[in-house]
């Protein structure tokens, strides 16, 4: 056998082999341009990919703002309510909507004082000097608000002023039944909480704490460790629970994620109730 | 105009037969042709053969793959051409180193010529079983460099390949063709 006997043996090779590898050359390069191909779409899905991480990181961030805001406002709803049920004689609203439902209503006391007011001072103004009035026309809503809510609060404080947190209890017997208090470090330790004897002083001193706080979402607020903790307990047994912290912040369990921070007297006034 | 068009052209024995071929594969059939030959004039004139035989051939015959079946054609008839050329003096083209390497796989002893007839028929089935048999790019290398003649650097551009590494894959071949050939009393 010579090596052209084997040449002329090739023709054994199959047809389709054959064709095959004339196919070859169109498949080279389809792999080379499917390759390209590959190479694109892995490079657009990941900017497809990262657009989408992008946009739920966003949106996620978007929805945890919009969240804590409501939070913060409801908080801060909560707690003006919760004053204005006499959270500081040791009572907490039973919900939210009653809360509301108490601020609502305060509130439209004090436009109905405030209107009246306003409108004759208006009214006055209107008759007068359109040249030097404009400027005090501004200012007259805003300066007989002032006064009216004002009004409203010292009516408040003025019935409260001859009551006890006990008789201010007692008002609300239908709801809580105990207020108790206990420092962060006698609980860890196991210690009784205490049945405070509260001063009309105390209790004003608390409620202006309440008061003048600042809502900030809790997880921000650098408030430190707790110090003390108040427990009113309703009713039917259920219990809420504010806590004092240390770094002169105040929260309570029914609201929770916020904390209300206040000034450093009145911090100490409240902690006087407690030491 | 399809294959199989052109195959019943063939048939009906239409002479446009040959020129819807010509038009078709006529410069397939040249590159085949002169992968052997390397000669213009000499591979022009084996693809005017080549229709001639495939007029001669079909019928009887149909191929399933005309191009392949053309090929086949070409390359017998070229390379017939090239061993009444080269009788009187070797070159040392492309044709020559497709020779020389597979001389590698050849038997030297000298008995091959009396059983020629028999002995070609199942050479050739037996090299169509092992290209099967071989993985599927160092089967098309194989039909590049051993059916079409195609030169180790046109192989390479063809299948993205450096020339260093079609070389020693057909080395690689080469040998596999020997054992094969051994094993199947060839040699």
């Amino acid at each position: 056998m010579k090596a052209e006997d084997l040449y002329k043996a090739m023709e054994g090779i199959d047809d389709e082999l054959i064709l095959r590898s004339e196919h070859r050359i169109e498949t080279a390069r389809e792999e080379e341009e499917e390759a390209e191909r590959r190479k694109k779409r892995k490079a657009k899905n990941s900017r497809a990919r990262f657009h989408r991480y992008f946009t739920i990181a966003a949106t996620t961030a978007a929805a945890v703002f919009l969240l804590l805001m409501a939070r913060e406002l409801a908080g801060a709803r909560g707690l003006k309510s919760a004053k204005s049920s006499n959270l500081t004689s040791g009572t907490v609203a039973q919900s939210q909507d009653d809360q509301y439902m108490a601020e609502a209503m305060e509130e439209a006391a004090a436009e109905e004082e405030a209107m009246p007011e306003t409108f004759s001072e208006s009214a006055e103004d209107t008759v007068q000097d359109n040249d030097s009035v404009q400027s005090e026309e501004a200012a007259a809503p805003v300066e007989a608000e002032v006064p009216a809510e004002e009004s409203v609060q010292d009516k408040s404080l003025a019935e409260d002023a001859g009551k006890t947190a006990v008789d201010l209890l007692g008002e609300m017997a239908d709801e809580y039944v105990a207020l108790e208090y206990i420092s962060a470090e006698d609980e860890a330790k196991g210690g009784a909480r205490t049945v405070p004897d509260y001063t009309k002083a105390g209790e004003a001193a608390l409620s202006a704490a309440f008061e003048s706080g600042r809502a900030e979402p809790s997880f921000l607020a650098k408030k430190g460790k707790p110090v003390y903790y108040v427990y009113l307990t309703r009713k039917g047994g259920q219990v809420n629970k504010a806590t004092f912290y240390e770094n002169e912040y105040i929260s309570l369990d029914s609201i929770p994620g916020v904390v209300m921070k206040i000034s450093h007297a009145e911090y100490e006034a409240v902690m006087q109730l407690f030491r | 105009m399809e294959d199989t068009a052109i195959i019943d052209l063939y048939w009906k024995r239409d002479e446009r037969a040959i020129e819807e071929t010509d038009r078709k594969y006529g410069n397939y059939c040249y590159t085949v042709a002169d992968n052997i030959l390397r000669s213009r004039e000499d591979s022009e004139e084996c693809v005017s053969d080549t229709w001639l035989r495939a007029w001669n051939s079909m019928p009887p015959q149909r191929p399933s793959i005309l191009r392949a079946f053309l090929a086949k054609i070409t390359r017998n008839l070229a390379f017939d051409r090239y061993r009444a050329r080269s009788a009187a003096k070797r070159g040392n083209g492309t044709m020559e180193a497709v020779l020389d390497e597979l001389a590698e796989c050849a038997d030297t002893s000298g008995n091959w010529d009396a059983v020629e007839a028999y002995e070609a028929k199942e050479l050739g089935e037996a090299i169509g079983r092992f290209a099967r048999e071989l993985p599927d790019k160092e089967a098309r290398l194989f039909v590049r460099r051993y059916f079409f003649s195609e030169a180790t650097s046109d192989i390479a551009r063809r299948y993205q390949m450096t020339e260093n590494n079609v070389t020693v894959s057909l080395s690689r071949i080469r040998k596999k063709l020997r054992k094969y050939l051994t094993e199947g009393g060839f040699m």
